[in-house]
């Protein structure tokens, strides 16, 4: 995996870089702005992970790149419409390894779901069983919202039912079948 | 009428007409069957049409022929239908060659699903239709001991959340199942979830739109 971390900051550079270090097999590019690195000099056949503050991805085609927003405190997920991944920069060093264990896991990364970050959050929270009102508390977010959350995921995915939902998490590594009782909800 | 809708097929037989009637009209086929034509019509209509509704009132409705039907719609589906999908379910699954956990997973929704229809239908079955047959046996006698409303769970709501998990578990397999399976067995098998799915909606829609409407006449006692 290719790890590209593009922020104007030495020192989140710094911070992110110390705190993923601990996985092997990374190749790390810390650079203040993407336009540095020629890209065309990347191999195509590697993930790309790429952590930005910037909009959109200037990638070319052919790359498997996931780009990871990297977000200031008073931003909130809610805004981002493209991209699966953040990072709150108030995130703790726990909250970047699990992030890049969710990134080595994750299968079909770029060609499957559309679903935004919120929305997969919301769609784990589901599968998890949880009622509309607990996740609009657990998230600090109103049922409202959340109810408007699960009616654009289920536009997108076609799937309506809570087993389909868990099933649908299930198979895109969202949740893992040890998290649920399979009794249960399906 | 079988030509332009052969899904039609199973719902005469479940009036226990059978096929060669020649030139008979609908009148004489229901005569000799003895059927109420009108009644007869209905079923065809609600089970062919999503947006026919009953005009006329239920007043004359026959009770037992509705639960009669509907009974033989069940069996059908016990004794015939669902094995059939479950057959075709187990060949796809095994035919799975990956190291089917993907598969196990939907192996165990299928299942899952099958199973709380089943007992759905036994519900109706043993609680809901002696239910109906013992407030129709009432309302005739003219007697005065009235049905508590609410004695049926919300068929409404139950029906669809059984529509929505067939077509989810068809999306999935359609949408996210990754490969490794043999396509001919993955395709008869929806094939057969697809027919089926729309099956069921249909008769949901007569018990929806017949059934509980004569409920509510009758709970209403009069």
């Amino acid at each position: 995996m290719i790890v590209i971390i593009e922020h104007p900051w030495d020192i989140i550079r710094l911070g992110i870089e110390a705190a993923i270090k601990k996985s092997n097999d990374l190749r790390i590019l810390s650079v203040s702005s993407i336009s540095s690195i020629s890209l065309e000099e990347l191999p195509k056949n590697k993930q790309i992970v790429y952590l930005s503050a910037a909009n959109g991805s200037n990638f070319p085609e052919g790359f498997k790149v996931t780009k990871v927003y990297l977000l200031a405190n008073n931003e909130d997920p809610d805004s981002l419409r493209d991209s699966k991944y953040y990072l709150s920069l108030s995130a703790s060093s726990l909250d970047i390894e699990t992030l890049f264990i969710r990134l080595s896991n994750a299968k079909h990364e770029l060609t499957d779901s559309t679903l935004t970050v919120r929305e997969i959050e919301i769609l784990e929270q589901v599968a998890l069983g949880l009622s509309n009102k607990e996740i609009a508390d657990k998230l600090f977010i109103s049922s409202h919202t959340v109810i408007t959350h699960r009616k654009n995921i289920t536009e997108k995915l076609g799937i309506k039912s809570i087993s389909g939902l868990t099933v649908y998490a299930i198979l895109n590594n969202i949740l893992d079948a040890s998290q649920i009782n399979l009794e249960d909800l399906i | 009428m079988i030509d332009e809708y052969p899904n039609l097929l199973p719902v005469l037989s479940r009036f226990g007409i059978e096929l060669g009637m020649g030139e008979r009209t609908i009148g004489q086929v229901c005569l000799k069957g003895g059927i109420n034509p009108d009644f007869f019509l209905s079923i065809l209509n609600a089970y062919n049409n999503p947006e026919y509704f009953h005009e006329g009132s239920f007043k004359d409705f026959p009770m037992e022929d509705l639960i009669r039907y509907l009974r033989e719609t069940h069996a059908f589906y016990l004794d015939y239908e669902i094995p059939r999908i479950e057959e075709l379910k187990d060949r796809f699954v095994s035919s799975s060659k990956a190291s089917g956990s993907n598969m196990e997973l939907i192996n165990r929704f299928f299942n899952r699903y099958v199973e709380q229809l089943i007992e759905h239908i036994k519900e109706e079955e043993d609680v809901v239709f002696p239910y109906l047959l013992k407030l129709h046996k009432n309302f005739l006698h003219k007697n005065s001991q009235l049905a508590e409303e609410g004695q049926i769970p919300n068929f409404n709501d139950i029906h669809k959340s059984f529509d929505e998990e067939l077509l989810d578990i068809k999306n999935l397999i359609i949408r996210y199942l990754p490969s490794g399976y043999d396509k001919n067995a993955c395709n008869t098998f929806l094939i057969a979830i697809h027919g089926f799915a729309k099956d069921l909606l249909d008769h949901a829609r007569i018990e929806d739109r017949i059934l509980i409407p004569m409920v509510k006449h009758l709970e209403g006692g009069r």
